[in-house]
């Protein structure tokens, strides 16, 4: 079974994502803050990674350049999503080699679930996969 | 005596000019000390010239000059304080001493101690004899030159740009003044017995007067040149004046009169157009600082604005996620079957919750826009394809209404250009949104072509309300809506089409509707450069 971590303060939408990825028959892990989440992407090795940008003390970014300089991680696709709106951060995001940057409110769950599918598959290109938001 | 009468007319003058520039100033303890001054420069003036006249009453005269001259160095010295601190305590020691030994020595001038008498030294004019206490009028006007200066030193050494200037000002004038009296009222006086340079006393005062003048009360003004015109006036209508007094003839006489009169009258004129030219200046001046601090303001709260917008967006697209996130797994079945009758409430929420989204979104860009924070992320694409994936995402949309949705493509396919795919697919979705939305049947179809100018032009028609020729000029204005819209519709915000504008503009094209009146449709056109300019401040490439 496929594994996903979500990174997400919020814990509604966390459950929310949660919900929906396990009725795709996804595992599902869940963290709260960027430090959670890079541990438990180191202990578990997920599939793919779903990122919020805008976390409690820290922000996803951080996570993703610690992510991008652990050997051991680095190549684990990562989707980073937010309500955070703002093109440096995408262009960030994107730079750091998250697979997409979406707009929480543009996208449905199942759209989610599909973009992580893409992003995990392996002859993935991340240029056909940059959001519409 | 003409020179003495000369000088004093010429002191006179000068301090009443003084005086009437002084008076329109602020009120205030330095102003009042000026117009004291001025006053007491008048009385000496005056006095001064009647000491000078041979009569049984001149010794009094000359005692008086003294007083005068006492009293005048004590006020200049008390403004000198008066400015340099910002106030005046006269508990203070050192304005103290110097006060009482300048009041004791305005008393003593009064006796017989000062000036025993006048002698006529070989049958000459009548110079004045000194007194024992000559010496104590010599200090009083020695101690308060030196306290006043030592004071203005000690100022110059802390003050900064304008005050700094302003107590030069002061200082130079203090200095000339003293360095003219001092010899010729007092050394010549007192030790040559020689008066000659007596009667232009209070006439020496008035460098002091004037740059005391320009530097406490105008200097920040500026209007040095209504003080030079008034004082250059003053100056030609009393040298004319006076002339009127030594003709030569009648004719002569008559002459000068009209040319006094005639100059009188062309110097009033000139004051006052200097003086409102200046009134204008710094009224303009007044003007423009306020309306920098307003700026500074506005900017301020157009910021806290800005920030509001962003930060209260944000939060409020949390819920809307959770709202939008669920309803759309409770329909598609997610949390078990549902009935339809559940299916079509929820469909309901789920839309009502997408217009809350994109008036979220509009805020958002609005905000963005307003504060020129807004930019161009400029990257090759493919029209067509961003036409046809635009209308993939809102396709549902016009088959809730029935109504046709199509895409007639360009005989020969479009090159690739550079715009910001994000902002062109929000430009096509406001476009299409508005069609669905202000059509009741019939079709909504977007043609897309290269034009010779170098240009693509993308059409965007309809068979809907259609509008009125003023509802177009007014349609990309922000918060504004065309009256079908008004009437049938309360959910826009009226941000679609300006921001559709905006991000147009951005790409350095073209946005405008036609239509051909009421229930005849409309057709909405963009156009886009096919090149983009190298250089765009609010683009990144």
């Amino acid at each position: 079974m496929r594994k996903i971590l979500i990174i997400e303060d919020e814990q509604m939408l966390a459950n929310m994502y949660r919900d929906k990825l396990e009725r795709e028959g996804l595992e599902v892990l869940t963290a709260a803050t960027s430090e959670e989440g890079f541990q438990k992407a180191k202990a578990e090795k997920p599939d793919a990674i779903l990122l919020d940008i805008i976390l409690q003390n820290t922000n996803g970014l951080s996570f993703l350049w610690k992510k991008q300089d652990d050997p051991d991680i680095a190549s684990i696709p990562v989707i980073a999503f937010s309500n955070f709106e703002d093109p440096k951060v995408k262009r960030e995001a994107l730079t750091l080699g998250a697979c997409a940057y979406l707009l929480k409110t543009s996208h449905t769950p199942k759209d989610i679930v599909s973009q992580l599918k893409s992003c995990m598959l392996p002859e993935n290109n991340p240029n056909e996969n940059n959001p519409n938001n | 005596m003409p020179i003495a009468f000369s000088s004093t007319l010429l002191t006179i003058t000068l301090t009443l000019t003084l005086l009437g520039i002084v008076s329109r100033g602020e009120h205030g303890r330095n102003r009042n000390l000026f117009l004291f001054a001025g006053v007491a420069i008048l009385f000496w003036s005056f006095i001064n010239y009647l000491s000078l006249q041979i009569s049984p009453y001149q010794l009094y005269f000359v005692r008086l000059v003294l007083f005068f001259a006492v009293l005048l160095k004590w006020v200049f010295f008390l403004l000198v304080y008066s400015f340099a601190e910002g106030q005046l305590s006269l508990k203070k020691p050192i304005i103290l001493f110097p006060s009482i030994l300048a009041l004791v020595a305005m008393i003593a001038t009064q006796s017989p101690y000062v000036f025993r008498g006048l002698a006529r030294i070989d049958g000459g004019i009548p110079t004045p004899v000194v007194g024992p206490l000559i010496g104590l009028f010599a200090a009083a006007i020695f101690s308060l030159f030196i306290f006043g200066g030592i004071k203005l030193i000690r100022e110059l050494k802390k003050a900064q740009e304008v005050r700094k200037k302003q107590l030069m000002y002061l200082g130079i004038g203090y200095l000339i003044m003293f360095l003219l009296l001092i010899p010729t009222q007092f050394i010549t006086v007192a030790i040559f017995q020689n008066t000659s340079f007596i009667q232009f006393g209070p006439l020496f005062t008035i460098p002091f007067l004037f740059l005391a003048a320009y530097a406490i009360f105008r200097y920040r003004l500026l209007d040095i040149k209504v003080i030079a015109t008034e004082i250059l006036t003053a100056l030609l209508v009393a040298i004319l004046f006076l002339n009127i007094f030594s003709p030569e003839n009648l004719s002569q006489t008559i002459f000068n009169l009209f040319l006094f009169i005639g100059t009188a009258t062309l110097g009033y004129f000139l004051v006052k157009a200097v003086r409102q030219e200046v009134r204008q200046r710094e009224q303009l001046e007044t003007l423009t600082q306020k309306l920098e601090v307003a700026n500074v303001e506005l900017k301020k709260l157009d910021a806290a604005k800005s920030e509001f917008i962003s930060i209260a967006s944000h939060q409020l697209r949390a819920p809307l996620t959770a709202i939008k996130g669920y309803a759309s797994m409770l329909i598609e079945g997610s949390y078990g079957k549902i009935s339809q009758k559940a299916i079509k409430v929820l469909s309901n929420v789920y839309d009502s919750n997408e217009r809350l989204i994109k008036l979220v979104n509009d805020l958002l860009s609005l905000s963005r826009i307003e504060s020129g924070k807004i930019t161009v992320d400029l990257a090759p694409a493919n029209i067509e394809q961003i036409i046809e994936s635009t209308i993939g995402a809102i396709q549902i949309k016009a088959q809730q209404k029935n109504l046709q949705l199509l895409f007639e493509k360009p005989q020969k396919p479009l090159p690739q250009i550079l715009v910001d795919e994000e902002k062109i697919r929000n430009v096509l979705i406001n476009l299409i949104d508005n069609a669905i939305r202000y059509t009741a049947t019939g079709s909504i179809t977007l043609k897309a072509k290269q034009q010779e100018n170098e240009r693509v032009h993308i059409a965007v028609a309809d068979t809907g309300d259609g509008m009125t020729q003023s509802e177009v000029k007014t349609l990309f204005q922000s918060f504004s809506r065309g009256t079908a819209g008004m009437k049938s519709w309360t959910e826009g915000a009226g941000l679609g089409l300006y921001i559709a504008d905006q991000f147009v503009r951005l790409h350095n094209g073209k946005i405008w509707a036609e239509s051909a009146g009421k229930g005849k449709g409309s057709t909405f056109h963009i156009e886009l450069p096919l090149n983009q300019p190298q250089e765009s401040p609010r683009m990144n490439t």
